[in-house]
């Protein structure tokens, strides 16, 4: 047997097994219960089932990491599913500056060939929902407020009907309103800054980027969660990601500071290793497609 | 101004105060608690400096908000003290952008957020989008642990919110003018809604490795009324990372 076969079995004995649970989970008789302000009640610890994503949205995990990690059997979930290909539509000129980001993380020479999240700048939406770390979900009188454990984040979502600042105003996280239509919670996200980016690979926004988050809750311990991203300056059309954002059961669990700037050693690191080898004529690009692509 | 405009003056106060008293109840919570949900800053220059002190160029003045305008520093204390505030400009852990500690989150001339629910309050502040979560009722984890914020825990004393916050690290400091403490530093914070609009905010600090004695600091906090206001972000890492 083939190590991609194998790999392959595991991967669909783990989603089997997975849908299996979930669909136990789920209980024909499972009624949302609701808060005094008539939202549905979705406070607690979650965590996203799409950690692939914060290094590739596209691809998933890095494979040579998951050897060095030993993590090759673990799951690596496809988030794209709008286009089918999976590939994200960039213009060309876009497609193109990818491209360069791609060479430029192979061998780093400024700050800005280096990951926003490993700078320990803001990830931005939706990229805070899939990096390591949950996500504390608290609901008060007209408003949900994210917690994010990675880099102490946090969003505020009013549901008034207020409108988004000005557009000259912009925010690493952007603005959030929320609305709930039905059993699904519905957040437009626009007043983005251009500095952030959606994964480790380079896939950068302009300021134009505008995201629509939709949460609903499947069961009571699972969120189904999708998000659609346009961004005239820079995609052909939207494009579309969905996973499931699963309870943390640990009803004690707390979340402690995580101080990500303080102390970060990695860029200076990352930046002297790429300068030497350009230095020593070595370029590449970091480049690992999903089989079958 | 005349006599006459006098006697109204003093008849308009006399019929707002019994308003301000009895007009306006406080804004409570479903579980009765004062509501102190909303946004927040305080408007002073404790930011530069917790002691009174004269305006400089880009510093504004302050009467202080520390009680009896002093802090009982031990000897080699004052001494660091002196030291920090002659290389400030280098030493501040705000000009590296490190979260600011507590007290000193409360007024670094930004505004923050109080999340209320009765579990756990929680504090968003726009400064380096700094989190603090006060868990209520639930006692201290077991340190050692040396965290930028500390570790919060809370509870209702009547209506007053007191949040007992320890597990500090020694490398936050109180103010621009380099006033510091160590990691033994206990701060107890003091959250009183006075009216709908306005909080009197006290912290006690502890810390016997720096100061003589205990000494407690005190200033109003004032809702932001602004239309559409909401925490903004004041991301200085970038802006750090723009200079280099």
């Amino acid at each position: 047997m083939t190590y991609q076969l194998l790999r392959s079995i595991v991967a669909t004995a783990a989603m089997v097994s997975t849908a299996a649970v979930a669909a136990a989970g789920q209980t024909a008789t499972w009624t949302p219960s609701r808060l005094p302000d008539g939202q549905l009640d979705i406070r607690g610890h979650w965590i996203s089932d799409a950690v692939g994503g914060a290094h590739s949205v596209e691809d998933g995990r890095d494979p040579d990491a998951d050897v060095i990690q030993g993590r090759v059997d673990e799951k690596n979930p496809i988030l794209i599913v709008d286009p089918a290909d999976g590939r994200i539509p960039y213009q060309p000129a876009a497609a193109a500056r990818r491209q360069q980001l791609l060479r430029d993380i192979f061998t780093p020479t400024r700050r800005e060939h280096v990951d926003p999240h490993i700078r320990a700048l803001l990830d931005g939406v939706p990229r805070n929902n899939y990096v390591p770390g949950g996500m504390q979900i608290m609901q008060v009188a007209g408003a949900v407020v994210i917690l994010y454990e990675s880099n102490h984040s946090y969003r505020v979502i009013p549901l008034d009907g207020r409108p988004h600042p000005p557009a000259q105003v912009k925010l690493w996280m952007g603005d959030s309103r929320g609305r709930w239509e039905g059993n699904t919670l519905v957040v437009d996200v626009t007043n983005f800054n251009e500095e952030t980016w959606i994964d480790s690979h380079g896939t950068f926004h302009s300021d134009a980027l505008h995201v629509v988050e939709r949460w609903t809750p499947a069961g009571p311990d699972r969120i189904d969660y999708s998000v659609t991203l346009e961004d005239p300056k820079v995609f052909t059309r939207p494009w579309k990601m969905t996973w499931a954002v699963n309870r943390n059961r640990d009803k004690s669990y707390e979340i402690w500071e995580d101080s990500r700037h303080e102390g970060e050693r990695d860029v200076e690191g990352i930046l002297s290793a790429g300068r030497k080898e350009k230095a020593a004529g070595i370029t590449g690009i970091h480049e690992h497609r999903r089989e079958g692509r | 101004m005349s006599r006459a405009t006098a006697s109204i003056v003093a008849a308009a106060l006399v019929m707002i105060a019994p308003l301000g008293a009895a007009g306006q109840s406080l804004p409570r919570a479903s579980d009765g608690k004062p509501d102190l949900s909303g946004i927040w800053q305080a408007v002073n220059s404790a930011a530069w400096n917790i002691l009174p002190h004269s305006a400089e160029a880009g510093v504004p003045g302050g009467l202080g908000v520390v009680e009896g305008n002093e802090i009982p520093y031990t000897p080699a204390a004052a001494a660091t003290q002196r030291n920090n505030y002659a290389n400030r400009a280098k030493l501040d852990p705000e000009a590296q952008c490190y979260l600011p500690g507590v007290p000193r989150a409360t007024y670094m001339g930004l505004p923050f957020q109080i999340v209320q629910t009765p579990a756990q309050i929680t504090l968003l502040y726009e400064y380096d989008h700094t989190v603090r979560n006060v868990f209520m009722n639930s006692p201290h984890p077991k340190g050692p642990i040396e965290f930028w914020m500390g570790d919060s825990r809370g509870s209702w004393n009547g209506d007053t919110l007191v949040v007992d916050v320890v597990h500090f690290n020694d490398q936050t400091w109180f103010d621009r003018a380099g006033n510091h403490h160590s990691e033994a530093l206990h701060v107890i914070e003091r959250y009183t809604l006075i009216d709908r609009d306005h909080i009197n905010y006290e912290a006690t600090i502890e810390d016997p490795k720096v100061f003589t004695r205990q000494w407690k600091m005190s200033m109003p906090l004032y809702r932001r009324l602004d239309r559409d206001m909401r925490v903004l972000d004041y991301e200085c890492v970038a802006f750090n990372e723009a200079l280099q």
